[in-house]
């Protein structure tokens, strides 16, 4: 073979490696777009898995008792906060039903607009403290407050503190799960104490309809 | 197919795990304490089992020392879940005689990862063993 032939045979095999070079890379950059969309689908499933079993958990029962369980579980193994109070919104003032973790932390009564909690809970929506102020945060500043929402009405308020030492914020699933649990968990309380108020008027033997 | 043995007092949590470890390739079954779960485990022989420190009747570290005392589960991979990191309990549940263990909350592939870890290694010592 002459050496100009081989020349352009190296050539021709340059242009070859290179296009070859290109074609992995692009490979590889869509095996990597794929990765991340397996990963935000499994992330997806994930938070959708969870705001199923939290609905299902809040309306498998009218048992006001089993559906706090529900709600406090939900809060300290779903979300993974250690420090909870719920409070139930009688008049113009929140009283505290129930607390895991709270010792000194929250008030039995907080005035309905009050500094803090009151007022957070006042504006009837769901308040996440911001996560670059998560660390600075005074232990009796609440981390979240979560309105518990019947139609317009707040009837009760979920206030969250510390997070378990492995979680230093809120990611986006716990921002749904507040969400979820704003309404679902209201319309589920609402719902057993309607029950319980109708099963009490009731004759003995008698079912609600 | 791997059966696994989910302990947990909280319906929601046994409930979630179900939903999220849901796959062709995995059978549950489940318990609420550490007394149910030395039952289901002696009568179900799992694959593995994740079991929850805090519950009523016997934690999951006494059920843990339990469970390696009977000859049916003396090598099930046991993951022991928990809220907390603490040195204290993590070394309490390991002198029980676990494996690994898994903090709450927990995603998905957190635990197909350390399940899968847990019971490759069980099945290679297996194999050694005979």
């Amino acid at each position: 073979m002459r050496s100009d032939e081989l020349v352009i045979e190296n050539n021709q095999l340059k242009e070859r490696v290179d296009a070859l070079d290109r074609s992995l890379r692009t490979t590889e950059r869509a095996m990597e777009r794929l990765a991340e969309s397996y990963r935000a689908v499994e992330r997806d499933h994930d938070e959708l898995t969870n705001l199923f079993v939290i609905t299902q958990g809040l309306h498998s029962t009218l048992d006001r008792k089993k559906l706090h369980e529900v709600i406090r579980d939900v809060v300290l193994n779903l979300v993974g906060c250690e420090q909870v109070a719920h409070y139930e919104r009688v008049g113009d003032a929140l009283e505290l039903t129930w607390s895991v973790g709270v010792e000194g932390l929250a008030p039995r009564v907080i005035p309905w607009g009050a500094d803090g909690i009151g007022a957070l809970a006042a504006k009837e929506e769901v308040y996440v403290l911001d996560a670059a102020r998560f660390e600075a945060r005074r232990r009796d500043e609440p981390s979240a407050v979560v309105p518990l929402r019947f139609g317009e009405q707040t009837t009760g308020v979920l206030v969250l503190f510390g997070l378990l030492p492995q979680r230093s914020t809120y990611a986006a699933l716990d921002r749904a799960i507040f969400e979820l649990l704003s309404v679902q968990a209201a319309v589920a309380l609402t719902s057993a104490a309607f029950y319980r108020e109708t099963a009490l008027t009731m004759r003995p033997g008698e079912e609600p309809s | 197919m791997k059966k696994i043995l989910l302990v947990d007092d909280s319906p929601t949590v046994l409930m979630l795990q179900k939903a999220l470890l849901k796959s062709d390739a995995l059978s549950f079954v489940t318990a609420s304490d550490g007394l149910q779960a030395i039952e289901v485990a002696k009568r179900e022989r799992p694959d593995a089992i994740l079991l929850d420190i805090v519950m009523p009747h016997m934690d999951g570290i006494a059920a843990c020392r339990a469970l390696r005392e009977m000859p049916e589960t003396r090598t099930t991979p046991i993951l022991m879940v928990t809220t907390r990191s603490e040195e204290a309990q993590m070394a309490a549940a390991k002198a029980a005689g676990c494996t690994g263990y898994l903090l709450k909350p927990f995603t998905k592939a957190e635990v197909m990862a350390k399940l899968e870890e847990v019971m490759t290694r069980a099945g290679e010592e297996e194999v050694r063993s005979t």
